[in-house]
């Protein structure tokens, strides 16, 4: 997760002193990175069959991750000033000229064989299409979906071109070819770079129940729930070493870079040189599977939170669209808890639920009144056992108040909704019911939150979630959010060394640990999934909420899918 | 700002509640006809010391808003309840003259700095580097009257010019020596200090009355809390305000102004001891919802609350007991836990509580609940009661004996004595407290249900907490109820009539004004108990003019 220095003040957002301090101790990110890219992308070579079975591109050839090494920057801190986060990003691809393009292909690729000998015998090629998909290329710190305008895929034509490069490691699972072409051409997009404001859809809420009781609250805590205690993680997850830096450079380029880099305090991580650990200096926070797995420590235990997203308790066949996958019991003895992303970032030190720094960072913000997010529960007949209830979440750019020690979000506070689109977009209404004074909300197809510029993520976004919340006798709540999110999104947020240095873990861990421990929304062309099941702890406050939106009639394009992280 | 407070007079002690009560318990009747007004010697003529809003005001309507005034004020002095009275008992020790001189300088030289110097002084300068006695005369003569609340004698305004042309002198500036003079000015008692000069009344041979300047100052600090402005000024010079018509038309301009409302804040703000919240802190660990910012947003309310009734919609004074109608803020919503709307935020929003709310009357406002600087953690119905008693009804509570033992009463966990009720019944046992606490506890029991900070609860300690009780053999529930009782009581709007009239003379009443003050209360009555029309009858009076012969002897 990146953390900003910005001095700008952007829709609500305010940096706290305390923030910038860390953001300064922590400089996650010089101005000039851009971002890999995790997920399918397409390649036709004239003369050549691929692999990919599906409706668009078929028989193209499937690449399994791709970066632009002297793609456009993407500002994102540093020195380079704060983006807005409401754009929707243009490629990062060069606009025109001679590049290099750098595709990773699972070595199972049927294709692969003949692609190595294209590069062996550095084989010309007078023209190559290539095309990825727009969602994907976007950073993960933008929110709001994708405009018309924007096409669904980018594709370029990649003139007079060769694979340069394509060094073997063995163990590795993908195959790194680099692309060089002599001049490229956008065959589907003449924007600017920097993108057009995204698509911000227009709040889709079914109308609340009239009249009976509403509870509303404001959250004081919402965060992956990975709460780990020490036992359970007997090893942390470390990140890379100057070891693996070297490791592919042959002895004497090793003691020449050394020599170097002894001046400068050895190898970089805030700059992304620490990433560049692949044969060839490849950048493998780009492209992580381009080498072999480093492993990833998991929680050793059998208790975690969340939901049972797929009514199975992992015994036995799981049911169609699951991959099979450790469940785990909730502390209240529930069984067929699906929370894998526990399973794959739980003893990673900053994102250990309350404990870890970048989720106390993320909601320190909030609480330092960079925005509020708001539930509200309609339609209350029996606060203990009631069958019908609406759950709605809003935004509030009013801040939160503290006590005046600091310690204490206080309650009872008013909260007005928001009506900026970059809040509206993200509202939302679930129905459900409240059973022994715990709410249980009914499944949706799609839930997506806008948890702030400094949020776990910024733009989440959820597939078959729901909530469970327990409505205590203090008249707070506490409970979980739980769904399926795209593997690959999360697997693209930390593509730099300098994420690895702070939050101490491999991105090539990461990515092949989110990789096998998917367990959700089987694509029916790949029979991969797609996504990985998780929660997230929510604790709330009572407080009121001014003019809530009225209630639009129901949309039914609202189960369309925001095609980002698919 | 700590309180020096005034020990209790010998006069009142024992027996303070007993005479309170004689002369509050007057009870004219509702819209009985009010007489003639009474003659009355008057007391002695004061000599008050500005508190630290009137100075400031004071500059800010002389010399304008923008100047920046620094340095401490000296501490206010409460004495027989209140502030204007004790004003007139303040002296300025010799680190405060310091301030003063402090501040003089920095005025005079904000007040004579920069483009607007040329046309303050209002004359054309020869050279800026030469004295010109001409000049100096005029500028010192026109804001020496403003400071002064009267012209300057010659001897006066040649002292001053004195002052000014050695500086000029000295500096070779003639706009130095123009602050120099200024700050003269500013330092003058006559200028910390409101002076009260009386004369012969050829109306009376009994008493002496103020003279025009004296009057004008009363009655501008009484209906405005601040200095007269130069049409009062010229309505003293001129005799204007010797004349009935000629005062009564003043007195309702001030009246009719914005400026109005202030003057009102001021006064409820000394009557309630509003000056209480400086300083005033509670246990954050207990009440995480205090904070300064709270105290001063509840403070607010309250006087919002008293305007609104009293001065915008011109309503019946005792109403302030039962009114629903107040003003909330985002903070204040969250401590009545009720929702606010768009004005509330960074604003003011006017909020009716509902008829199921508990909330009526300022009784049941923040302001009132946390006014106990003495109590950081928990509640005083003792406190309360004596308030109420002591700032509504006018009647003195004597202080406790030197060597009580508070051990019980401050054990809010004692889980034999749950509730404050059970913990005072306990400590009442002591008959050395009985007397007292019969008085003052049954109404603060009474208020039980809001806490130390105004937040309303059902229970202590999970005790249901009981607010009943009885005020002058009338039964009650709760305080809402008390509060009606409290509205009908004669007590009520005597006190604030006597309150107000010893508000604006600077000092006690005396015995012989018992009559005038019965004649008050029957005009307040008459009047609906309207406050404005009360502010009238006291500007316009009389005895609000008249001085005893006693003062120059003692003077």
């Amino acid at each position: 997760m990146a953390l900003l220095k910005t001095h700008r003040r952007h829709f609500g957002l305010r940096v706290s002193a305390r923030g910038v301090l860390v953001a300064g101790a922590l400089s996650l990110f010089a101005a000039n990175l851009a971002f890999g890219y995790v997920g399918e992308s397409f390649l036709f070579i004239p003369g050549t069959t691929g692999d990919w079975p599906g409706t668009k591109y078929k028989n193209w050839i499937k690449v399994d991750g791709n970066y632009w090494p002297k793609g456009r920057a993407i500002g994102l801190g540093g020195t380079g000033g704060f983006r807005h986060p409401d754009q929707f990003s243009g490629p990062v691809s060069p606009r025109q000229g001679a590049g290099t393009l750098v595709i990773a292909i699972d070595k199972n690729s049927r294709v692969l064989p003949e692609l190595m000998e294209k590069c062996l015998s550095k084989t010309s090629m007078a023209e190559l299409t290539y095309s990825e998909s727009s969602d994907r290329a976007r950073t993960t710190f933008e929110i709001g979906a994708r405009p018309a305008v924007i096409p669904e895929y980018y594709e370029y034509k990649l003139k007079d071109a060769q694979f340069s490069d394509c060094p073997l490691v063995p163990d590795a699972p993908q195959q790194a070819i680099v692309v060089s072409f002599k001049d490229i051409e956008r065959l589907n997009y003449q924007l600017k770079d920097d993108g057009i404001e995204a698509k911000f859809d227009p709040p889709a809420l079914r109308p609340a129940p009239p009249g009976r009781t509403t509870k509303s609250f404001v959250l004081t805590w919402i965060a992956p729930a990975q709460d780990v205690s020490d036992d359970q993680c007997p090893a942390l997850n470390s990140k890379p070493t100057e070891l693996d830096y070297y490791r592919y450079m042959s002895p004497q380029a090793a003691e020449q870079e050394r020599a170097e880099l002894a001046s400068k305090g050895g190898v970089n991580y805030e700059n992304g040189q620490m990433g560049l650990r692949g044969p060839g200096k490849l950048n493998v926070t780009m492209a992580p599977g381009v080498v072999p797995d480093p492993g990833n420590a998991e929680p050793q235990t059998t208790f975690a939170r969340g939901l049972d997203l797929d009514g199975n308790d992992g015994t036995g066949k799981p049911p169609a669209g699951i991959c099979k996958h450790k469940n785990y019991v909730s502390a209240d003895g529930r069984t067929g808890i699906d929370n894998q992303l526990y399973r794959v970032e739980g003893c990673i030190g900053s994102f250990q639920g309350h404990k870890g720094f970048i989720m106390q960072f993320a909601n320190n913000q909030m609480h330092d009144g960079l925005q509020s997010i708001l539930l509200q529960i309609t339609g209350i007949d029996n606060a203990t056992n009631d069958n019908s209830v609406d759950v709605a979440l809003f935004y509030s750019l009013d801040p939160m108040a503290k006590s005046a020690t600091g310690g204490q979000i206080l309650p009872d506070y008013t909260f007005r909704v928001t009506d900026k689109p970059q809040y509206t977009h993200y509202f939302t209404r679930l129905h459900g019911r409240i059973v022994n004074g715990v709410l249980i909300t009914d499944p949706v197809k799609q839930l997506r939150m806008n948890l702030g510029i400094y949020g776990t993520p910024v733009h989440l976004n959820m597939w078959h979630a729901g909530l469970r919340l327990e409505l205590t006798k203090d008249g707070n709540i506490k409970g979980v959010l739980g769904g399926y999110q795209d593997w690959r999104v999360i697997a693209s947020r930390y593509s730099s060394s300098a994420a690895e240095q702070v939050h101490n873990f491999q991105v090539p861990g990461l990515y092949n640990a989110l990789k096998r421990a998917a367990d959700g929304m089987k694509d029916p062309v790949t029979g991969q999934c797609d996504g990985i099941s998780s929660a997230y702890d929510i604790e709330g406050i009572p407080a009121f909420i001014e003019t809530a939106p009225s209630s639009a009639p129901e949309r039914h394009d609202v189960a369309r899918v925001d095609t980002r992280g698919q | 700002m700590p309180i020096a407070q005034h020990g209790v007079h010998p006069r009142i002690a024992g027996a303070g509640l007993l005479t309170a009560l004689l002369i509050c318990s007057a009870a004219p009747g509702y819209g009985a006809p009010a007489g003639d007004e009474p003659v009355t010697a008057g007391g002695p003529a004061t000599f008050r010391r500005l508190s630290e809003d009137q100075y400031r005001q004071s500059i800010a309507d002389i010399f304008g808003t923008g100047i920046k005034i620094p340095g401490r004020f000296e501490p206010p002095l409460r004495d027989e309840g209140l502030l204007s009275i004790g004003d007139s008992l303040a002296v300025i020790t010799p680190s405060g003259i310091e301030q003063y001189e402090l501040r003089a300088r920095e005025i005079s030289a904000q007040v004579l700095a920069g483009v607007a110097k040329t046309t303050m002084i209002g004359c054309e300068l020869g050279s800026p580097k030469t004295f010109d006695e001409p000049c100096a005369r005029n500028y010192f003569a026109k804001y020496g009257r403003l400071l002064f609340r009267r012209p300057l004698g010659d001897d006066e305004v040649a002292s001053v010019v004195n002052v000014a042309r050695s500086a000029t002198q000295q500096t070779g500036d003639f706009y130095k020596g123009l602050q120099f003079g200024l700050s003269r000015l500013l330092v003058s008692p006559n200028f910390l200090f409101r002076v009260e000069t009386a004369e012969a009344d050829p109306d009376s041979t009994a008493s002496l009355r103020l003279d025009d300047f004296a009057l004008a100052t009363r009655l501008s600090f009484l209906l405005w809390d601040a200095p007269p402005d130069e049409t009062l000024l010229d309505a003293a010079a001129s005799g204007e305000l010797r004349r009935k018509e000629g005062l009564n038309a003043q007195v309702d301009r001030l009246i009719d102004s914005p400026r109005f409302a202030r003057g009102v804040r001021a006064f409820f703000s000394d009557m309630f001891a509003y000056d209480e919240f400086d300083g005033l802190t509670k246990d954050q660990s207990i009440f995480p919802k205090y904070t300064l910012q709270l105290s001063k947003d509840a403070e607010e309310q309250s006087l919002r609350t008293v305007v609104d009734l009293l001065v915008t919609n011109n309503g019946d004074y005792r109403d302030l007991l039962t009114t629903k109608k107040t003003f909330l803020n985002r903070t204040l919503g969250s401590l009545y836990k009720v929702p606010v709307h768009q004005a509330a935020f960074g604003g003011w929003m006017p909020y009716t509580f509902g008829s199921s709310d508990p909330h009526a009357g300022i009784l049941t406002l923040a302001a009132f609940l946390m006014l106990d600087p003495t109590h950081e953690g928990r509640s005083s119905p003792t406190i309360r009661g004596k308030t109420v008693r002591e700032l509504l009804l006018c009647q003195k509570i004597p202080p406790p004996p030197g060597n009580v033992d508070f051990k019980l009463v401050q054990d809010t966990h004692n889980l034999l004595y749950r509730t404050a009720r059970d913990r005072l019944t306990a400590h009442r046992d002591n008959p050395a407290c009985a007397g007292c606490h019969s008085i003052t506890d049954p109404i603060g029991l009474a208020i039980e249900n809001y806490d130390a900070i105004g937040q309303y609860r059902t229970q202590e300690n999970d005790a249901v907490i009981d607010a009943s009780g009885s005020f002058e053999h009338k039964p009650y529930k709760d305080v809402v109820a008390l509060e009606k009782i409290l509205h009908d009581s004669p007590a009520t709007t005597n006190c604030v009539a006597k309150r107000l009239y010893e508000y604006g003379v600077g000092r006690p009443v005396v015995p012989a004004e018992k009559q005038w003050l019965e004649y008050l209360g029957e005009h307040f009555a008459a009047d609906q108990y309207k406050f404005p029309a009360l502010m009238r009858t006291v500007a316009t009076s009389k005895a609000f003019r008249a001085i005893s012969p006693d003062t120059l002897a003692s003077n």
